[in-house]
Formats: C-alpha cells, structure tokens, sequence
C-alpha cells in the first residue's frame, strides 16, 4: 500500500516535470538556414572535429613547460643582467683569495707583502684597516689584527688575515725553511742570495772564498740545522752561490754545502 | 545531386505538396541515392526545425544549435549512400545530432578546465556545464521567453549528458522509448532510467514551479 502511494506520487512528480517541460517553446531554423546550408555543403565534406588530438594532460604539460621556460629565462636573465647593481658576495671574496695564496701565510714579511695586503683592503674599501701594526722591536711577533676590528667591517678577506697574523720579524721565523713565494716571486722579479739566507735564519756576508756566516739566529731553520758563524756557505740546493747568484722561482731550501774548519759538510734542511 | 532547390523547398515549408507528404522518409532517402534533388530539400525541410530545437534544447545555445544542425544535415548528405534502412531515418538523424552535441559538450569542458570562470563556481554548480554568456539578440522574435523557460533551459543544461539526451529526447521531443533506446544506442531499462533520474533531478532544481503548478 505505501509502495502504491509512493509510486503514485512519484508518477504525479514526473507528470509535473513532463508537463513544465512541454511548456516550453518550440524554436524554429533561422530563415537562412538552407542558404547556409547550400552553401557548407558546396565547400564539401565537413571539417573532421574529431580528428587527431593530443591528450589534454599532454598538452596542458606542454604549455606549462613552455611556461616554466619562459619564466626561466627571464628570471637568468634578469639575475645576470647588469642593471641589477647586487654584487654576490663571492665576488667580494674570491679576487683576494686568488691574489693571495694560501702558502703566503708562512712567509716573512717582505715590504711588498705588506703592499699586497693594503692592496687587498683598499680594494674593499676599508682605510681604517689598511694600516697594519710594524714590528716593534726585533724578537716579537706582531700581533694579530683583532677579529672584533674586521667583523665590524665584515670585509678584510681571510686569506690577509691569516698572512698578518703569521708575520715575524727577521730572523726569528720558526717556519723559516719553508721558503714560500713572496711578492717578486709572484712578480717573477729575482730574490738575493742575502735574503734567501736571512729567511734561514743566517746572516752572511762575502769575505774571502765565499758567503761567511756572520751569525745564526736564536731557533730558526739554520741554527737546528747546525749552521754555526764562521760557515762558509758554497751552495744552497746544490746550486754554487756568488755575489750575483738570485732566485727568481718558487724557491725552498732543502741543503746548504758549507765549508767548517776545512772540511765540506752538507746541512739538510 | 544539385542543391538549388534545398532552398526553394525550405522557404515554403507550410506548402508542402501532398506528393511530398506521401513519400516516407526511406523513399525520400532513396530518390535522393538516385539524384532526386528535392528528395533531399524535403528532408531537410522536415528535420531542420526538430533538430535545431533538439540541439538548442541540448546545447541551451541556438547560434550553437543552429550551426550543429546544418552540421548534422552535411554529414546526411556525404554519408547519405552508406545510409542503410533498417533503421529509421528519425533514429538515424537524432543519432549524429546527439553525438555531435556531445562532442559538443565535451569540447566545451575541455576549455572550461583553461577558463578561470571553473574556479569561481560554487560546489553545487560543479555540474553545470560552461556555458557562456551569449549577448547576441536572438534572431527569432519566438525565442524571447519568460523567466521560467528560461530556469527550465538552465535547469536541463545542468543535467549530465547522460540524463539530458533522453529527457530532452522524451518530454520536448515526444520521442518513444523505443525510439530513444535506438537514437543512444542503450537498452530500453537503462534509458527509462535515466529518463526517471532526469525527472528526478529536474522536479529537485525546479520545486517552485512544481508547487505552483
């Protein structure tokens, strides 16, 4: 009996929608329809709509890769445009470390280092950290710029820290034998014999035969060597040394043939 | 066949000779086999009003329905030899509107998922199709309908394909079920089905005009 009732009100519901359905008006083809008609058929057969298609996903994932590309592009392009006046900060950094090579911080201070390093910071626009402390007195290290000055500025690159922090006055390097290139031999410009030697430790002078160890410093390369004063040094590495003798090269002391009482002896280094 | 007098025969729709009413719809098809010219021009003149009010009824757009069904005509035309008569003509000219209305449909979905209106549309309309705003005045004067038809045209354009065929097909068209089993290729419980769940979906979207009814 319910299932009646409701098929019966079910059936009134769907007489209903018939019945609003049929209300609505009929249309009509346009007067023109047979002229338009006449006129597709006599371009021929119908256009394929259904022709070949790529699927939509394929195609949709094409065009937003086109997109992606696009955007790319200008986004590298505005990143390596000049106009953007943001220079990366590994910029900064990397011309310095190139200048300056790492076995720089075993060197003895030469003039020209020094140069270098005010080169350094006058590049990055620091005067005020320019200046470095000079030796005081002989026998004492120089001490150390302080971070706390350079992390103000944030600019003095590492690699010149590290090369004023290891600056030692003549004679009193303890790294001494390991002879790193300096500013002339960077520069290809020769190097004395003098100096060669001085950066040993040794304090020598022409006289008589050959180059006469005047004095040995106190702790250095020569002294642990054995070099005593009274040494006359005939050949560093093998080479013969005279008045003229330089070295122009990246140069490291490995021996020295010295003269003692007569008799030849080698020191190794 | 020429087609001169596609024209002539449509102009004079309301004065169809007799010999013409007396020809069926298979001899018609077959005079226009053998190049009868106005063998065709009757066809056309007895199916263009009910396919175009089919499709504007489907598509819920005339321009859109009016081209569709000269489409449908063309495609009668060039493939008027492979026409075979075991089924009725009706059926047979019902089937590529219908299947050119969905491919319609479809196509109107593929472009909505590009079209930034699909992403302002509220949940319950997420089964309306996309169906954009045609401004262009209406060439017939019969086309201006009131407020009703006009929720009746949206209300049945918001229905699936699937429902919309066979509703649009049985209470506008006056289809059988029969008929209409043929014209979607289904089996005659499946299309009553549909048709119950398309009166269904409609008595639900137009309750107003049911209760004042």
């Amino acid at each position: 009996m319910k299932d009646e009732a409701f098929t019966n009100i079910s059936h009134d519901g769907d007489d209903q929608v018939r019945q609003l359905l049929g209300t609505l008006p009929r249309v009509a083809a346009p007067s023109d329809f047979d002229f338009r008609l006449r006129s597709r058929i006599a371009k021929g057969r119908p256009a394929q709509r259904s022709g070949f298609r790529l699927p939509a996903a394929v195609t949709y994932a094409m065009g937003l890769g086109v997109v992606l590309v696009v955007f790319g592009l200008i986004g590298a392009a505005w990143m390596y445009s000049g106009t953007t006046g943001a220079v990366p900060a590994v910029a900064t950094s990397s011309p310095v470390s190139a200048a300056v090579p790492e076995r720089v911080e075993q060197v003895e201070v030469p003039v020209q280092m020094n140069r270098a390093v005010q080169n350094v910071e006058i590049a990055a626009k620091r005067p005020e950290t320019v200046a470095l402390p000079k030796p005081t007195r002989a026998g004492t290290a120089i001490a150390a710029p302080s971070p706390e000055n350079n992390s103000s500025t944030g600019i003095l690159p590492d690699a010149a820290l590290k090369t004023a922090r290891s600056i030692y006055p003549k004679g009193i390097n303890p790294n001494a034998g390991n002879i790193a290139p300096d500013a002339n031999v960077a520069l290809g410009r020769p190097i004395e014999t003098k100096e060669v030697l001085s950066r040993l430790g040794i304090h020598a002078a022409f006289s008589g035969g050959g180059l006469r160890v005047q004095s040995v410093a106190a702790g250095s390369s020569a002294e642990k060597g054995g070099m005593k004063a009274g040494d006359i040094i005939q050949a560093i590495n093998g080479d013969p040394v005279t008045v003229r003798s330089s070295f122009t090269d990246r140069f490291s002391a490995k021996s020295l043939r010295v003269v003692r009482e007569g008799q030849t002896i080698k020191i190794n280094f | 066949m020429s087609l001169d007098n596609i024209g002539s025969v449509g102009a004079e729709d309301s004065k169809t000779t007799v010999a013409d009413e007396k020809l069926s719809d298979h001899e018609l098809i077959e005079a226009a086999k053998n190049g009868d010219e106005d063998a065709f021009a009757e066809i056309v003149a007895r199916y263009r009003n009910q396919i175009t009010n089919f499709l504007y009824r489907f598509l819920n757009d005339y321009e859109e329905a009016v081209d569709l069904a000269q489409e449908t005509f063309v495609r009668v035309y060039f493939a008027i030899e492979r026409y075979h008569t075991q089924f009725a003509f009706s059926t047979y000219i019902y089937r590529i509107a219908t299947n050119l209305a969905i491919s319609e449909i479809r196509r109107r979905k593929r472009r909505r998922v590009l079209s930034l209106t699909g992403l302002f549309q509220s949940g319950e309309d997420s089964d309306v199709e996309f169906q954009p705003v045609d401004n262009r005045s209406l060439p017939d004067a019969d086309l201006i309908e009131d407020e009703q038809s006009r929720t009746i045209a949206k209300a049945i354009a918001a229905l699936p394909e699937k429902y919309r065929v066979p509703i649009v097909l049985r209470d506008i068209e006056g289809k059988s079920y029969d008929e209409i089993a043929e014209i979607m290729d289904l089996g005659l419980g499946t299309t009553k089905s549909r048709i119950s769940r398309a009166r269904g979906l409609l008595k639900e979207k137009l309750g107003q005009y049911l209760k004042s009814s």
